[in-house]
């Protein structure tokens, strides 16, 4: 079946992300641009996923449980994955990674965790704008061991990209890379087609959702497919 | 001990914005890592840096820097100069690399 899916939305938990970005909203946005599999990634963070795996599985919308993640290189990179449980431990040993720097939200935003009719059950204490202690590799390696997916996110970027940290595009096996909705200012040449690339909305608010999507032709709109997706249009060699 | 004022007199450096440039700068941080600055650079001090976008002024708010240095001629988009006069940080772009720049206002800073 034809499918629309964007792998890449922040909720009002990312510093960055608007506060009207409730996992209902969020949820509610996608079914109207008929999206079928949508993924959120706050920023070092997973404390809003529950909320919005509730929301997907009451409506017609497949979840991916993911977080973006700020590498040791301050690199920024998607962890997804099928299962609620794994992303969350994944998302706690994430967060315990980042410094101890409290979150000021006159400055970086507020960090609300909500429930799924958009209440707010509390606050992340340290800021999510930090960079975790671990390493691309060594997150790369994790996420893979916990059955996820690594998604290098807008490589194309002139910051907070792998293209800008590193200077150049490695041989790791990333199961995609994601090409950036700023696409076309970057001062990095764009990569060949060595991996597979995705195009999300990277949504921060309401009206983005639905902006930037991937159309695949999947057996059904899971994370099972889409990782036999990647995996087979991926040109990485072992 | 030095003013924002004095750098925009160094030949190569301008100023981007136009706040408390009376402000004293007691030291300064190099570092392109904004992680290692929010972590490790002390208050007061000014940053050179080549990341010239918004989270650069988040960071330096957070730690109480007075001004910021992007390098390598890096300009600042008008959305993050209208940042910085929010926050009252004072903005520059020097033409010279981190290693050079960081060299001239060290000299000034043992003055």
């Amino acid at each position: 079946m034809k499918i629309k899916a964007d792998l890449h939305i922040h909720s009002c938990l990312s510093p960055c992300g608007s506060l009207e970005m409730s996992p209902s909203v969020i949820v509610e946005k996608a079914e109207n641009a008929g999206l079928n599999v949508i993924a959120l990634t706050d920023h070092n963070n997973t404390e809003n996923l529950p909320a919005f795996g509730k929301i997907c599985n009451r409506k017609n919308i497949t979840p991916l449980f993911g977080l973006e993640v700020n590498t040791a290189e301050e690199i920024h990179v998607l962890c997804l994955f099928g299962n609620l449980d794994t992303a969350m431990d994944f998302g706690r040993f994430i967060y315990n990674s980042l410094p101890d720097i409290a979150n000021n939200p006159d400055i970086m935003g507020d960090q609300p965790v909500v429930d799924e009719n958009g209440y707010i059950t509390g606050y992340i204490r340290k800021t999510l704008f930090g960079a975790s202690s671990y390493g691309i590799i060594e997150l790369l390696n994790m996420t893979h061991e916990n059955g996820g997916l690594f998604v290098p996110s807008h490589i194309d970027r002139p910051s907070n990209s792998l293209l800008a940290s590193l200077g150049y595009l490695p041989d790791y096996n990333f199961d995609a890379v994601e090409i950036s909705a700023f696409s076309g200012i970057s001062a990095v040449p764009f990569p060949a087609g060595k991996f597979f690339t995705v195009e999300n909305s990277d949504a921060h608010y309401p009206e983005d959702i639905g902006k930037r999507f991937n159309k695949w032709d999947l057996q059904k709109p899971d994370f099972e497919n889409i990782e036999k997706l990647f995996n087979s249009r991926n040109n990485f060699q072992e | 001990m030095i003013r924002l004022n004095d750098l925009k007199e160094i030949n190569g450096i301008t100023i981007l914005n136009k706040v408390n440039t009376g402000k004293t700068v007691t030291g300064a941080y190099t570092s392109d890592l904004l992680s290692d600055v929010m972590a490790n650079a002390e208050e007061g001090s000014v940053l050179i840096t080549i990341q010239a976008h918004l989270n650069t002024i988040a960071v330096a708010s957070l730690c109480g820097l007075p001004g910021i240095i992007f390098c390598s001629g890096r300009n600042a988009s008008s959305e993050v100069i209208n940042a910085a006069e929010k926050e009252g940080i004072v903005l520059f772009s020097s033409r010279y690399n981190q290693f050079k720049t960081s060299m001239i206002i060290g000299k000034m800073l043992e003055n």
